[in-house]
């Protein structure tokens, strides 16, 4: 408490000091340490000391009150949900629905592959003090996620309980292998393709989970939820039409891409994906392979080659450079570049870099 | 979370590998094969790649198995090395067989999914993520071959610290310092990776012994500096929140540094007339 009186400290006083100074002191040192706190003149202090004993206590108790207030409305805003996410989309996702009832961290950035993750303290600590955890799934993140959830220790947000949230629960899956998955067929996961938070369409479906979600563990907030909701869908709609128009002259063509990723984007805007550039998933090309890849590029008229920005570009430049191909480094995620901080902005970059390449 | 329960079973993994791997990493230097070690911890990342592809778990029991099996192997060979008297060939197979394992597990790797992140993951390891179970694992082990070292201490000290036309040959005796050693690495590697377990082994003990002249002393100084350097490189790691091990690895390469500005500087007051 000593320090509560010295001066400079007092000159600009935090309000729980004040709460502190008012609350904990005998009522006769309070009156001496209002004017201080208050930064009054001495005139006014002299003058208060003089007040009658009823008048102080009334005053003490109404400051009280504000300190009280004062004290507890960071603490409110700090009851705001701590929502962690596996990928920057869902955190993009998340915060148009929970808005400022919700405080987002995002584990991985839009600019790296997320199905790796290298291990740093502050994503153990955003773990392990997070109310819900909302992951993409289908096994995109399971080479690092396990071992992140064991070391956090975070009851809440282990799988199974109301704390944890697996998107692709949410959405139907494409690519799902029809016999048993190995090794030898590469990156392949059992689920089906995680890839699916690149159709707008998924987009609305990841919203609608994650606000149902979010009102079972904040009930209290449940109307902003839905108003947000009902926004984000109502926009969605009037987008996803924009970019269908967009994309128009895109629909029923051949198009090949780098990795598996894109096959939700082709399914939303009616395109075909005829080839991939890695012979299996997660599987750079051989030379041979290229060669190949050139023979089908010829034979199918593919046009246009898409990839992700983290992908190596010169077996696309390859394959520009003998079939005419053209190449379209699209954005996979939010935070792939820093103009996309929203899931809407996320498709306006896609179409806009397609617009760019001469695709459409 | 507090720092410190985040930071926990990191520090007591770097613990338990300074306990073992500067004493080892005296014996190495006495020998002169400094890449020895880095040469066997490929060896065990390259077991680790071959098990990959044959689709097990890669911090499994059955990769464990089979990494440690390869740097067995290898730990084999590296015994045998003892009966070339020429250093310089000695050095060579050393490091041909760092580059060959390396080159391989590259390789394999390259046909599979994923494999070159796994390659980089036990390159530079995780330990921010190690499990208690992984950890009272590695402790119990290394305790068993702690004793072992304990009790026949001057026979072990014996096999590294004399000429080779000195000594007795007990191949019996240098094959057990090898398996230990493989032992050791190939658990270290699997928690640690390559980089970490090898800046343990080398850092701390030369730069003991740039400073201390007996083996107990250099043993010693060693464990505390080897010590100051992991709580330094965690410390860090947390404050910037950088991946542990490599800062770990950096901050342990500030040691020989400033034991040899310790010493230039001690040489040059000497040297200069008072």
């Amino acid at each position: 408490m000593g320090v509560m009186f010295k001066e400079g400290v007092l000159a600009h006083p935090h309000p729980r000091q004040l709460l502190h100074a008012l609350l904990y002191l005998p009522p006769s040192m309070a009156v001496a340490a209002f004017p201080l706190v208050g930064g009054r003149s001495s005139f006014t202090s002299h003058f208060l000391l003089h007040r009658t004993c009823l008048e102080i206590l009334m005053k003490k108790s109404i400051h009280c009150v504000i300190a009280l207030l004062l004290t507890f409305a960071p603490w409110l805003a700090q009851a705001a949900l701590n929502v962690v996410t596996s990928t920057e989309d869902i955190a993009a996702l998340t915060l148009a629905i929970g808005g400022d009832a919700v405080k987002v961290k995002p584990l991985t950035r839009g600019t790296a592959d997320p199905h790796f993750a290298q291990a740093k303290p502050s994503m153990i600590r955003e773990v392990y003090q997070a109310d819900l955890l909302v992951v993409v799934g289908a096994e995109l993140e399971v080479g690092w996620m396990p071992a992140l959830l064991q070391s956090a220790r975070n009851d809440k947000v282990q799988p199974g309980n109301p704390g944890y949230l697996d998107l692709s629960t949410a959405v139907t899956l494409l690519d799902k292998p029809s016999g048993p998955v190995t090794r030898d067929m590469g990156d392949v996961h059992a689920a089906g393709n995680p890839h699916y938070w690149l159709d707008p369409n998924n987009g609305v479906l990841m919203a609608r989970a994650i606000a149902q979600r979010l009102t079972q563990l904040d009930s209290a907030h449940a109307k902003d939820f839905e108003r947000a909701l009902a926004a984000f869908e109502q926009q969605a709609q009037v987008k996803i039409a924009a970019w269908k128009t967009a994309l128009a002259p895109l629909a029923g063509k051949a198009v090949m891409s780098y990795h598996t990723s894109f096959v939700y984007l082709a399914n939303a805007f009616g395109f075909r994906i005829a080839a991939q550039v890695e012979p299996k998933p997660g599987i750079s090309p051989s030379a041979a392979y290229l060669t190949q890849l050139i023979a089908r590029i010829k034979e199918q008229q593919i046009g246009l080659l898409i990839m992700e920005p983290y992908y190596e570009q010169r077996s696309a430049k390859y394959l520009s450079e003998h079939t005419g191909v053209r190449i379209a480094v699209l954005p996979q995620s939010v935070g792939a570049t820093e103009q996309i901080k929203t899931y809407f902005d996320l498709f306006d970059a896609i179409v806009a870099a397609l617009k760019n390449a001469g695709a459409v | 979370m507090d720092a410190w329960m985040i930071l926990l079973p990191a520090f007591t993994l770097c613990a338990l590998m300074i306990a073992t791997h500067t004493y080892l990493g005296l014996h190495v230097l006495a020998r002169g094969i400094i890449f020895v070690d880095l040469a066997l911890a490929q060896v065990a990342a390259l077991g680790v790649s071959v098990a990959f592809m044959l689709g097990w778990d890669v911090h499994g029991a059955q990769a464990q198995f089979v990494a440690l099996g390869a740097t067995l192997l290898a730990a084999v060979v590296l015994a045998k090395l003892r009966a070339i008297p020429d250093k310089t060939a000695r050095e060579v197979i050393i490091g041909c067989m760092y580059v060959v394992a390396t080159a391989v597990a590259i390789v394999i790797l390259s046909r599979s999914s994923q494999g070159m992140e796994e390659l980089k993951s036990m390159f530079s390891g995780n330990i921010l993520w190690v499990r208690w179970e992984e950890v009272g694992l590695l402790a119990l082990v290394y305790a068993v071959l702690t004793l072992l070292h304990v009790v026949y201490f001057r026979r072990f000290k014996a096999l590294s610290f004399t000429e080779v036309n000195e000594r007795k040959s007990s191949f019996r005796w240098e094959l057990l310092f090898f398996v230990s050693f493989a032992v050791v690495i190939t658990l270290a590697v699997n928690l640690a990776g390559v980089l970490m377990v090898f800046a343990f082994l080398i850092i701390p003990a030369f730069t003991a012994s740039l400073l201390v002249g007996s083996f107990g002393a250099r043993l010693a100084l060693g464990g505390v500096l080897a010590m100051l350097g992991s709580i330094a490189g965690l410390w860090l790691s947390f404050s910037e929140d950088l991946p542990a091990g490599p800062v770990i690895v950096a901050v342990l390469g500030g040691l020989p540094l400033l034991a040899g500005a310790g010493l230039w500087v001690q040489r040059a007051t000497r040297t200069s007339p008072a």
